[in-house]
């Protein structure tokens, strides 16, 4: 019995010692498991539980101009977003999509009630970057409907460019992420994005943050920020300009840029029609707009409408390429006189044509220039004559400068996108360039180049022969506004002698004093400049208007470029319409940046006079002083005395302008109709102007004969104060022609 | 033989040997043990003079009668470390919710000037964009009717000769000195 018992008690202990060795095995075997194998899955999923890890947005980096205006800043934003699995019924979807709708304004309730109709989502984006208004009208919605749970609200960021269309294609914008998209906000993504920060908080056991002894925070870094070489004024005169020329023109558009010669810092830099930084995706053009509405297809118009926004957001001054024309012919001109083939007193005769090889190359002037000078045949822009350089450099030398100017290479400036020369696709290759392509290239047609390598290598002529490498980006604050970097300017190389420089400049003030380049003319300023006309490759019939002018020749500052894509009127010459826009820049820069005018006797001859003080005398008296002095007086009451006079004393008006004396206190009615003051000589329409009562301010080439009017600032049928000014823009259509 | 008491009757204490103190023993308790040889010596004289042992054993009675007496000012201090442990545990409790009220202000306090620093850059863009240069143009010449001063109105001033002033009658003014001779007048009038 007692035996029994014994192996009763020995399987029992063998039993529970299976049991536990099998127990405590499996125990440890799992703990070996979670410990070891699963270790790191399952940390993270504690600290997930444990742990509040909230990430704190960076402010990007502010974009200054040149002057420290602000240019585009990040602020603070919401983002709203609802829980529709949190939604109990129709009733309440209905208040939420009305009511977010009549708060955000530009999200219609029906599609926000589409996108809350699922109720598997329990996050819907309703709208980003709102501001604090909306955020705060959100909020009391919310309080007051008790939607506390299907209305939320997360920080989020907004980029602001407060001057909207102010260089769009320069600035760029950024993506709903804060990453740059397009321009300085891509090219400098990196720069511009700051350290985001973190909140880590401990979690309690209902998901609650626990105190703050149990929180440790990383401060958010703002973004480093960036001056910009950019002038906000001489930004604004060139996109003016550029603006009216692509309107005048019916243009597809325009594009140019204005670079300091000695840096080759970008002063401006636009394509037009630019686009609202604000509302990037927003078609603006009337004319895309037009287009658009024909296509009915819903997938096509969405294709060519991403398209057309792709294409309003291209900076054409970097990434398009054209065929420069004329225009290239200050560069064989300079080759032509580095290498001695070529003296400014060199003769050529011009008949009107030239045999290349098999071909037979016409001049422009199908009469011939005959016998001119070669500062004469760069004046009128002689093709035969600069082919004829072009053939005595021959191929080597030819492609020297054209490679030491830089059009085999892109110029390295600090923006996204711009053009890569390709060898025997937008250039001849010095291998492949016959005498055919060496003539063609020499006056600037068979290749292309792009606006940014085009005024880059003007400035080179015109700062003495050093090419410079253009920037855009001056330098580089910390959020503090300490500057962290600033650009220095950089040579690459000595492409020609300073006395050559001299001599190509000289030769370029006499394209604008006397050439194709005088509708770029400036009283008081010397400028140098060259036109340029060329038939696009790609699209029949069309043309690429160009003028590049460098001011003031004997120093000079700055160089401006100006292109017209697509003109449509009757003229498409750069001298006829690019050289007027490109005159208006550089003097309006040129007084901006306080340079100096310096008249000659017969500039002085022709400028406005000022008006003198004829009030408080008889109106006979006033009469005799006003014609004394060259003015007209037109009186306007039956009184005999003058009470007052319009212009008052001491404004510049036109010789033989108007004075409108008024000799009754309260006259009814002092305005008029202004006329149609266009498609007139000076005397025409100044004539025609004080007859109607007003006075004319002259803008354009003035002092050359054969001007015409083609704009006034007041337009025609347009009712105007008596004796008022209006700007009447003049230019020529004789000898500018060049294509 | 360990001692083990208070009895009144300890036949150990009339036995030749040594009398070994309590294990634990502050420092200020353990005098005795300092003592502990000469008693061991006084000890070995007890067996030639049961008198001294009397007399040695009174003495180290009265130790022990003053350490009894020394308990009650120990329980004293010890209350005292436990009241301050106490005051500040509190005081730290009390530093703890201050620090955490303080810190809930500084965070709300930085949301407000997140929210006014957006304000203030939502507001700079539209003064900017309401005084951009083509607006006051355009209102300065179809509103006002102004027009842009041509370049012969402009008078440009060389001051590269220095700062002075010719008035009638060619009298060179220097400009400093004009000054002091002004605040000089000034002077003399009120004083």
């Amino acid at each position: 019995m007692s035996r029994v018992n014994s192996n009763l008690k020995k399987r029992c202990a063998s039993a529970i010692a299976f049991i536990l060795v099998f127990g405590f095995g499996l125990d440890i075997c799992r703990l070996f498991y979670f410990q070891v194998i699963k270790a790191d899955e399952y940390r993270t999923e504690a600290e997930a539980q444990q742990l509040s890890d909230t990430v704190v947005s960076a402010d990007r980096g502010v974009i200054y101009d040149a002057n420290m205006n602000v240019l585009a800043e990040s602020a603070s934003a919401w983002l709203v977003y609802v829980n529709p699995s949190k939604i109990k019924d129709e009733a309440q979807k209905n208040l939420v999509a009305t009511g977010l709708s009549k708060i955000l304004g530009d999200v219609t309730a029906e599609t926000i009630a589409e996108k809350i109709s699922n109720k598997e989502y329990s996050y819907v984006k309703i709208k980003s970057r709102i501001e604090y208004n909306a955020k705060t009208a959100i909020s009391e919605f919310v309080k007051e409907n008790e939607l506390y749970e299907v209305i939320g609200l997360d920080p989020d960021t907004k980029r602001y460019y407060p001057f909207g269309n102010f260089a769009s294609t320069v600035i760029g914008m950024t993506n709903s992420d804060n990453n740059g998209r397009a321009g300085l906000e891509l090219k400098y993504n990196d720069t511009l994005t700051g350290v985001p920060g973190r909140i880590i908080t401990a979690k309690d056991a209902n998901s609650g943050l626990m105190s703050s002894n149990y929180e440790t925070k990383f401060d958010a870094e703002q973004g480093t920020s960036l001056v910009l070489t950019i002038d906000k004024s001489v930004q604004y005169y060139l996109e003016k300009g550029l603006s009216q020329a692509v309107k005048d023109n019916k243009a597809a558009s325009a594009y140019g840029i204005v670079m300091e010669v000695d840096t080759g810092a970008v002063l401006a830099m636009a394509t037009m029609p630019d686009y609202n930084l604000n509302e990037p995706s927003v078609l603006t053009d009337k004319a895309i707009l037009a287009e658009l509405s024909k296509i009915k297809d819903e997938d096509e118009y969405d294709v060519a409408y991403n398209n057309a926004v792709y294409l309003m957001w291209r900076n054409r001054a970097i990434s398009d390429t054209y065929e420069p024309g004329s225009v290239f012919k200050i560069f064989t001109a300079a080759a032509g006189l580095e290498e001695g083939v070529v003296s400014s007193s060199s003769t050529y005769n011009c008949t009107g044509s030239i045999r290349v090889a098999e071909n037979i190359i016409n001049c422009h002037k199908h009469s011939g220039h005959g016998t001119q000078t070669f500062t004469q045949g760069l004046m009128n822009s002689c093709n035969p004559f600069f082919i004829t350089i072009g053939q005595e450099l021959g191929t080597d030398r030819f492609y020297k400068y054209f490679e030491a100017f830089g059009f085999t290479e892109t110029t390295g400036i600090d923006l996204p996108a711009e053009a890569e020369p390709a060898a025997d696709i937008t250039y001849h290759s010095k291998d492949k360039m016959g005498i055919a392509q060496l003539s063609s290239s020499a006056f600037g047609q068979t290749f292309q180049v792009s606006a940014v390598q085009m005024i880059t290598a003007v400035s080179a002529v015109a700062n003495g022969g050093r090419l410079m490498q253009p920037y855009v980006v001056a330098k580089k604050l910390d959020q503090d506004g300490n500057t962290v970097y600033e650009t220095t300017p950089t040579v690459k190389r000595q492409v020609i002698s300073e006395n050559t420089s001299e001599t190509v400049i000289g030769m370029m003030e006499m394209v604008v004093a006397e050439g194709t380049g005088k509708n770029a003319y400036i009283p008081g300023y010397r400028v140098a400049g060259k036109t340029g006309t060329s038939e696009k490759l790609t699209v029949d019939g069309q043309y690429i208007a160009s003028f590049v002018g460098c001011a003031p020749a004997d120093d000079p500052k700055i160089a401006v470029l100006i292109i017209i894509d697509e003109p449509q009127g009757a003229s498409h010459g750069g001298g006829a319409i690019a050289a007027p826009v490109a005159g208006s820049v550089i003097e309006q820069t040129l007084k901006y940046m306080n340079v100096e005018p310096v008249y000659t006797d017969d500039e002085l001859s022709k400028i406005n006079a000022v008006t003198p003080d004829v009030t408080n005398v008889s109106v006979s008296a006033a009469k005799n002083t006003l014609s004394t002095e060259g003015f007209t007086a037109r009186v306007v009451g039956k009184g005999d005395k003058v009470i007052t006079q319009y212009p008052i004393k001491g404004q510049s008006i036109p010789m033989g302008g108007v004075v409108v004396l008024y000799t009754e206190p309260n006259v009814k009615d002092t305005t008029s109709v202004v006329p149609n003051l266009t498609g007139l000589s000076i005397s025409e329409a100044n004539a025609r102007a004080v007859n109607a009562g007003y006075n004319i301010k002259v803008s354009g080439a003035a002092l050359d004969s054969e001007v015409v009017s083609y704009r006034q600032s007041v337009a025609e049928g347009t009712k105007a104060e008596l004796g008022s000014t209006i700007t009447v823009y003049f230019k020529t259509t004789t000898g500018v022609q060049d294509d | 033989m360990v001692y083990r008491g208070t009895e009144a009757y300890d036949f150990s204490l009339f036995e030749p040997q040594v009398i070994e103190q309590p294990k634990k023993q502050n420092k200020k308790v353990a005098k005795p043990k300092k003592t502990a040889a000469p008693a061991k010596k006084t000890a070995q004289r007890t067996q030639k003079n049961t008198h001294s042992k009397v007399i040695d054993n009174y003495q180290y009675e009265v130790e022990r009668n003053s350490q009894k007496a020394s308990v009650p000012s120990a329980i004293k201090k010890a209350m005292c470390f436990g009241l301050a442990c106490f005051a500040m545990m509190i005081g730290l409790l009390v530093m703890e919710t201050k620090s955490d009220a303080l810190m809930t202000e500084i965070s709300s306090v930085q949301k407000e000037i997140d929210i006014a620093h957006g304000e203030n850059v939502r507001l700079n863009a539209e003064l900017s964009s309401m005084i951009a240069t083509d607006k006051i143009e355009d209102y300065a010449v179809n509103v006002l009717g102004m027009v842009k001063a041509e370049s012969y109105q402009i008078n440009y001033i060389d001051l590269s000769e220095g700062d002075e002033i010719v008035v009638s009658g060619d009298k060179t003014v220097d400009e400093a000195s004009e000054g002091v001779n002004k605040l000089k007048t000034l002077f003399a009038y009120n004083f």
